[in-house]
């Protein structure tokens, strides 16, 4: 009898959710071939020593244990932990910087943006541009004019603006890094601006007017009012910006001779090292070391992230 | 109470002009590299290389003289005839073909004009007016690779070619229409495959061909070559600049550094002098005279005894004749680009357009004239130029086919995904949510270095090729690109209201026919602007494409990244491909953007 009930129920839920697992096969399946396999594989790539003479033996390279992990980071006599704390440093500097730059930029042009004028949907599309230039354009585009002699960053900082006695090399030396943030926070930032300001319109007067009659300034107001209601938002920008940024690829790599150059040991990020290491060193292993490192720092990071999100929620 | 200075609606209206002015100013600058970007993909190499930041006009030098009756002619290589008047030295009329790598030829009525970049001209003697537009031959090679065109006139044809590594074609055309000659195909010249051709030489019945290793006695009749003789390699063989003379067999031929003598049919070089002069820059025969002009000014020599007679220096002044010389470049004032001796005197013409007058006797110059500036060099060649040197439109193609493709499929999974996810609270639906975030936390490369050599491992085992097959790099992007747009769409879903699902179920319909009818629908805007920014994000792919593709399957980011081997500092080209690769989603996202906005807004705050 029992039996026979869970049976019914069982086939009531299988023709009430058949349809649900029918739409939700293709993907399953397409993420167990196309995610899952590769994550594991990956995984345990990192154990081989998988480089260009074993490439064929496949999963049967050799199994070398940690000894790709001791190469990366530990082993100072081997060629892949060269420039990798160079491009740990950068990738932090570079993620922290971008995500400031393109949530502040993006909530100083929102705030303007939320003034009502005349043509103003004009000009949110037009701020939108320069987030539409495919990121390998930006690394091409920025590298061009990043030139030292040509470059017209420099011709209007120094031959028409007279601020510096000469020009400085961008893409040579410390100031790389720069050179590398400012191209990326303008081509992320108007994706920051365009969530901020659907959040702001989603801000009742109200609230500004409580405060005004309280005495605040706009100064107040912001940071009483404005801010906190876009915690959400922020919130979400700032794991944006963790994921976006501590990934990004193309803008270096396209920046440095279109990917052929070396970005230098203040341009190098994670993943130009990894994919130097993979795709032109050849040394696959190291390569899937390096990104299992990464993987896992990222989970702590996101975790973190997670935290406080749910905290806010909690204080919301 | 203390009065106020400004009201407070006067501070409000302060703050809104000031906040307008700083977001068009800031407008302004955010736009500034995308202008900069289009703005330097019309520019000329050379002035993006010297850091020139607006357009350069193009140099004037001249390159050659013609007189006939009262006129002289001055061809400049900004591809412009002046006609002058030879009593009076006034200016009559001029013509402008813009091109580069200019020669001309002369018969009783016309000028023939060979345009390197463009082809053959035909323009009337008198009133300079061009009467046959061109038919170029030539047009799958980079204009900027082409150095010199030359022609020649052989009885009623018109024989033309260009200065191009490895092209030795002759393109023969009819003299009266400019038509190619159909009856007698393009000739190819079988010396040398590395050669320069440089200048031909008509002497009836033979076309002699200078290149850059030797010259060749061709006969038009047969299309043969009768006998090349090579100038070897004490013979300085990139100089060679035209063919002055050929008689009995003897061929003349001035190079940069002197004149040799070519004996055709033994193939020896009879003689060989600079006569202590420096580079030859052009030089006339007339007289049993040889009128060098030369990079230190003008040497006259007497051909019967081999030996100058005169030398004269400072013949060109640094005219500016009210318009500015560009003073960045440098150039020598004592050189002579190239000399026409008249009747009783010779005009002299240098770079810069720069011509002036000498009497032997007096050995001063007079009568100095400039011609006016050339025109602004706005290359919209460039894209041209781009399609030829790389494949642009194979990489534009593929572009197109696999970001459509991958918007296609990956739009069809998440629809069917998100509606379940959003509908259906089936035993694993957080899960499944779950694992949809998680993969974005996960870096590309992860993916990237399995996925190359599992590819790798099955084209070695089963021998189907996956790795550089569109299919193979549509699959990874939809699997890649399926769990963001599942993430957007659910905020579409979950906005259409259940309760028209509920009714649609109590009419009847199973639980397909509410998707299908009610539900897609009302989603079709979500879908389309999700699927637009797949597409954006498709376009933008490179690491996968980097490896995963292969010469026929490239990517537009790929395909630019060949400059780096192939156009070293081609900048022109660069920003063109960078502009062709920017503005096809710009004008897609500008025609869709408010569905887009709204789509990723909603999607985003919702969270």
């Amino acid at each position: 009898m029992d039996n026979k009930k869970s049976n019914q129920s069982l086939y009531y839920y299988y023709r009430k959710y058949r349809i649900a697992y029918i739409f939700i096969a293709p993907t399953v399946i397409g993420m167990l071939i196309m995610h899952f396999i590769p994550i594991v594989q990956g995984i345990y790539m990192s154990f081989l020593k998988l480089n260009n003479f074993t490439l064929g033996q496949y999963l049967g390279a050799p199994f070398i244990y940690f000894r790709n992990y001791y190469d990366v980071l530990i082993n100072p006599g081997s060629p892949m932990r060269i420039g990798i704390f160079d491009s740990i440093r950068n990738t932090i500097i570079y993620t922290i910087l971008v995500t400031v730059g393109q949530i502040g930029l993006g909530m100083i042009v929102a705030l303007m943006l939320n003034i009502d004028f005349k043509g103003r949907s004009l000009v949110r599309t037009l701020f939108l541009f320069s987030w539409i230039v495919p990121t390998y354009v930006t690394g091409i585009l920025w590298g061009f004019m990043w030139q030292q002699s040509i470059g017209i960053i420099n011709i209007i900082l120094v031959d028409w603006l007279h601020l510096l006695p000469t020009k400085p090399f961008w893409l040579v030396g410390p100031n790389t890094i720069w050179a590398i943030i400012i191209p990326t926070i303008w081509r992320y930032w108007p994706m920051s601006m365009l969530m901020l300001l659907a959040g702001l319109q989603g801000i009742s007067q109200e609230l500004y007017d409580a405060v005004k009659i309280d005495g605040a300034n706009r100064w107040t107001a912001f940071w009483k009012v404005t801010w906190p209601m876009l915690t959400p938002v922020w919130m979400i920008l700032i794991l944006f910006g963790l994921i976006y940024n501590v990934y990004s690829f193309n803008i270096v790599i396209m920046m440095f001779g279109n990917g052929a150059g070396f970005p230098g040991e203040w341009g190098d990020l994670m993943m130009t090292n990894i994919f130097r290491n993979s795709f032109m060193r050849w040394d696959f292993g190291a390569g899937a070391a390096t990104s299992v490192i990464l993987l896992i720092v990222m989970i702590f990071a996101v975790n973190i992230w997670f935290r406080f999100y749910k905290k806010s929620e909690e204080a919301f | 109470m203390k009065k106020r200075l400004i009201t407070y609606y006067q501070k409000e209206r302060i703050i809104k002009f000031i906040s307008l002015l700083v977001m068009g100013a800031f407008l302004v600058i955010n736009l500034f590299p995308i202008f900069w970007m289009v703005f330097c993909s019309f520019k000329n190499n050379n002035d993006i290389l010297s850091g020139n930041v607006g357009f350069s006009r193009v140099q004037t030098d001249i390159s050659s003289f013609y007189e006939e009756n009262d006129f002289f002619y001055v061809f400049s290589i900004d591809g412009t005839i002046s006609k002058y008047s030879k009593s009076d030295k006034k200016f009559i009329n001029k013509v402008t073909v813009k091109g580069h790598g200019i020669n001309y030829t002369v018969d009783s009525n016309y000028i023939y004009f060979a345009v390197a970049n463009k082809g053959l001209y035909k323009i009337d003697k008198n009133s300079l007016k061009i009467l046959k537009h061109p038919t170029n031959p030539i047009t799958n090679v980079d204009s900027n690779k082409i150095g010199n065109a030359s022609l020649v006139l052989a009885g009623e044809n018109i024989y033309y070619t260009v200065e191009f590594k490895g092209l030795s074609n002759i393109y023969v055309y009819d003299r009266v229409n400019l038509k190619p000659i159909t009856d007698k195909p393009v000739r190819k010249l079988a010396f040398d495959d590395n050669a320069f051709i440089r200048s031909m030489y008509y002497s009836k019945p033979y076309i002699y061909i200078g290149t850059d290793s030797g010259v060749a006695k061709y006969n038009p009749r047969t299309g043969n070559i009768i006998k090349f003789i090579s100038f070897g390699n004490d013979y300085y063989p990139s100089g060679l600049q035209k063919i002055i003379k050929i008689s009995n067999n003897v061929v003349s031929v001035a190079t940069q550094y002197g004149v040799y003598q070519l004996d055709m049919k033994t193939g020896v070089c009879l003689n060989k002098s600079n006569f202590g002069l420096p580079i030859f820059e052009d030089v006339y025969v007339k007289n049993n005279k040889m009128y060098v002009a030369n990079q230190n000014g003008l040497a006259i020599i007497d051909l019967n005894k081999n030996i100058v007679v005169a030398t004269y220096k400072g013949l060109v002044k640094e005219l500016s004749d009210g318009v500015v010389v560009n003073h960045k470049t440098q150039f020598n004032s004592d050189e002579i680009s190239t000399v026409l001796p008249l009747e009783k005197e010779l005009l002299l013409g240098s770079s810069f357009g720069r011509i002036s007058f000498m009497r032997e006797s007096e050995g001063k110059p007079y009568g100095e004239t400039q011609l006016p500036l050339g025109y602004k060099l706005v290359k919209v060649s460039n894209y041209e130029d781009l399609w030829k040197n790389i494949d642009f439109g194979l990489y534009l193609r593929n572009s197109v086919i696999i970001s459509g493709f991958t918007m296609i499929f990956s739009m069809i999974l998440a629809t069917l995904a998100s509606y379940a996810l959003v509908r259906y609270k089936f035993k694993g639906n957080k899960e499944f949510g779950i694992a949809i975030l998680s993969t974005q936390m996960i870096p590309q490369i992860m993916y990237l270095i399995p996925l190359f050599i599992m590819f790798k491992w099955m084209t070695d085992v089963t021998h189907i090729q996956i790795k550089g097959t569109f299919t193979g790099l549509i699959f990874i992007y939809t699997a890649f690109f399926v769990p963001f747009s599942i993430w957007i769409l659910r905020s579409f879903f979950s906005s259409i209201p259940v309760e028209l699902e509920e009714s649609a179920r109590i009419d009847g319909c199973n639980g397909f026919q509410v998707f299908w009818k009610i539900a897609l629908p009302l989603a079709i805007p979500g879908i389309i602007a999700t699927g637009i920014y797949i597409f954006l994000t498709a376009w933008d792919e490179l690491m996968f494409a980097w490896v995963l593709t292969n010469s026929n399957t490239m990517t537009i980011p790929i395909g630019i990244r060949l400059f780096v081997g192939n156009f070293q500092n081609r900048y022109d080209l660069m920003m063109a491909a960078a502009t062709v690769a920017t503005i096809p989603v710009l004008v897609l996202f500008f025609m869709l953007q408010k569905h887009i906005v709204k789509g990723l807004t909603a999607g985003a705050v919702k969270g």
